[in-house]
């Protein structure tokens, strides 16, 4: 008779541990895991979005409609961070997006960016990019790449603090420049402000 | 002569008296007889300042294995950050340091009501660790150290900007912001390398004296030494008496004690021959100094906050021994007994329930830097420290044209593990700290009218 007794009032012992582990939740099941915004970096939703409002601004631009049926070789060099924030994870999220996107438009030969990175000299120049390209980059790109345009651009950010709150103000901003002209064919700045408060 | 059977009889006194104390004792370790926070990381700095930084971060992982999301693991993870960069792991010190940055959370003991932060510092059940303004600053330095160890120039840079965003926070008076040459000095570097010399340019300016400033001239390379110099000044457990009503009472308060450095110079040498001193530009004792003596008056006033229940428990023990209707009602020995029982009360309570004494402790005392300018290749390069002892340091470091390396000297390896010295008990009641104390105290609470006009307050400093 004891026994039973002590396992009746040791089961619900044994079962609170389990009532108080994490739960594990899967996006696809439930979608709505992605959109609270849980810290002051750039998110999924945060590069989905940036991304849809840069593609359409591109796609949309009197320079690609210009473009026909070419499909010119493009590459997306880099983005830069310089804002306060560890993204440069989340901007590489952004640029194999990005070059995706271009791919999926049929409009463009995309070049990966993954090819100019294991070329060591191009990837020392890209590494030390800023917004604008120096000459001998752009030579190499068309020279040895076939590349006729690159993109390439920066993240930046207005960061404050008070007591309780540390807002970042975002700004993407991403041109496209033609090889031979040097000429910047396209170019857009997309906000994004996130705000976390103790 | 006595009478026996008042000895062994049931109306005794101390019998009633050893009850409280035995009542008090038990109420005291229900609430948490625990051990200090400098006893409970002295095998973690026994282990760092022998210069086993790995086992310092094995014993802080295990630690945080423990109880991940314990009140403590915020200061233990700055620890294990600390250690983790003393052995060489930045990528691991750094990982965590980016982490911490989103969590933790800043207290300024100046700004909160006493009763709150009485709650935070005397509570039996520990609040999550919130870090002081210096901690704060000194994370995203240390962190940007990390960086420039790793050679992730565009990682150096963001903590570069979440510290220029630190050290201008808009919302606390100049005055009372942590000034850091170093922490501007390094993030100039940091811009500098990751090619963006206008940011790096406001920087070297805010620093006032830019010694870090000037890049290698054409074919040469530059090395920045740094000199994490010293251990930075602890909380310890300190009693402290404070009148408060028409008694002394303890106070319990978290003080700060100094651990001063072996080494006073830091001179560093390249390829055998001396360069120059590597001069100061962050001293973290002094600005943990400069913060606790200005807190200390808020600090008293929580201690005293946190004593009244202490003081009110003694002394209803007292009064209830003193008034026991027995065979030596209010006799003197009886009067005697319910002193002591009151006083004993208020010591065990106060001993059961320790101040929070956490703190970042293995923070340099100071940082010195020097950015040395060399020809590409291999070099040999030394720091000397100079003090009570002398000590020389290596490194063979190779540079690139127009490259960049770090070395970086934490002297606390090499200075041995002692334990704090105890401040000794002292009466602030007439000291300018104890006044202010007692008037942030009025202003919170009536605490004459509370303790004097109490019934059992008849309790009277021995």
């Amino acid at each position: 008779m004891r026994s039973p007794v002590a396992a009746a009032l040791l089961l619900p012992v044994l079962l609170v541990p389990a009532c108080f582990g994490p739960s594990f939740s899967r996006g696809s099941e439930d979608p709505s895991i992605d959109e609270p915004a849980l810290s002051t970096r750039l998110d999924k939703v945060d590069l989905e979005l940036a991304l849809a409002k840069w593609n359409a601004g591109l796609e949309a631009s009197p320079f690609v409609k210009s473009l026909g049926e070419r499909r010119p070789s493009i590459a997306i060099l880099r983005i830069a961070n310089d804002s306060s924030e560890h993204i440069s994870g989340s901007l590489d999220s952004l640029l194999n997006s990005a070059e995706t996107r271009l791919v999926e438009s049929g409009q463009w030969s995309v070049v990966d960016n993954s090819t100019l990175s294991s070329d060591a000299i191009i990837a020392e120049r890209l590494r030390d990019l800023g917004d604008e390209v120096d000459d001998a980059t752009i030579a190499a790109l068309g020279k040895e790449f076939g590349i006729e345009y690159f993109v390439n651009g920066r993240v930046s950010d207005v960061a404050e603090k008070s007591e309780d709150v540390r807002r970042v103000q975002y700004q993407l901003f991403l041109r496209v420049t033609e090889v031979s002209t040097k000429l910047i064919r396209y170019q857009a700045t997309i906000n994004i402000t996130k705000q976390v408060e103790d | 002569m006595r009478d026996p059977s008042a000895v062994h009889g049931a109306n005794l006194p101390w019998r009633a008296a050893l009850r409280a104390v035995g009542g008090a004792l038990l109420l005291a370790c229900s609430a948490g007889c625990s051990a200090t926070w400098e006893e409970r990381i002295a095998p973690v700095q026994q282990a760092f300042y022998r210069g086993d930084a790995q086992h310092a971060a094995e014993l802080l992982a295990a630690r945080l294995a423990d109880d991940p999301d314990g009140p403590d693991a915020h200061v233990l993870r700055l620890e294990r950050a600390s250690a983790l960069a003393a052995a060489d792991r930045n990528a691991e010190a750094a990982a965590e340091l980016v982490a911490l940055d989103d969590q933790l959370e800043v207290l300024d003991y100046s700004d909160l009501p006493v009763a709150e932060l009485a709650a935070f510092l005397f509570s039996a059940n520990r609040a999550p660790y919130r870090a002081s303004h210096v901690e704060r600053v000194a994370l995203n330095t240390l962190n940007l150290l990390n960086f420039l160890a790793l050679g992730d120039w565009e990682g150096a840079a963001v903590e570069a900007r979440r510290v220029r965003t630190l050290l201008l926070q808009e919302d606390i008076p100049e005055e009372r912001r942590d000034a850091s040459a170093l922490a501007w000095e390094l993030a100039g570097v940091s811009l500098q390398l990751a090619g963006r010399a206008g940011e790096a340019d406001d920087c070297f300016r805010a620093a006032g004296r830019p010694d870090l400033r000037l890049a290698p001239p054409a074919g040469e390379g530059s090395v920045l030494v740094i000199v994490q110099n010293g251990k930075a000044p602890v909380r310890v457990q300190a009693v402290y008496r404070l009148l408060l009503g028409n008694a002394l009472h303890r106070l319990q308060v978290p003080a700060l004690v100094a651990r001063p450095s072996r080494w006073k110079r830091a001179v560093v040498l390249l390829d055998g021959g001396p360069v120059a001193e590597a001069p100061v530009l962050l001293d973290l004792s002094a600005q943990l100094r400069a913060r606790y003596d200005r807190d200390f008056p808020s600090l008293l006033a929580a201690a005293a906050f946190a004593a009244i229940p202490r003081a009110l428990a003694g002394q209803a023990v007292q009064h209830e021994i003193a008034s026991h209707q027995g065979d030596h009602a209010h006799d003197d020995l009886q009067q005697a007994l319910g002193f002591l029982a009151g006083f004993f009360t208020e010591e065990l309570l106060a001993e059961a329930l320790p101040a929070d004494t956490r703190c970042w402790t293995l923070l340099p005392g100071d940082v010195r830097a020097l950015r040395l300018h060399v020809p590409a290749g291999t070099h040999d390069i030394a720091v000397d420290l100079l003090g009570t002892q002398t000590r020389r340091l290596h490194w063979s470091v190779t540079v690139e044209p127009g490259g960049f390396a770090l070395v970086n000297a934490i002297t606390a390896l090499e200075e041995a593990w002692q334990p704090p010295t105890e401040p000794r008990t002292q009466d602030l009641t007439h000291q300018p700290a104890g006044l202010a104390a007692l008037e942030l105290l009025e202003a919170a609470l009536p605490i004459k009218a509370i303790l004097e006009q109490h019934p059992h307050s008849d309790k009277q400093h021995p």
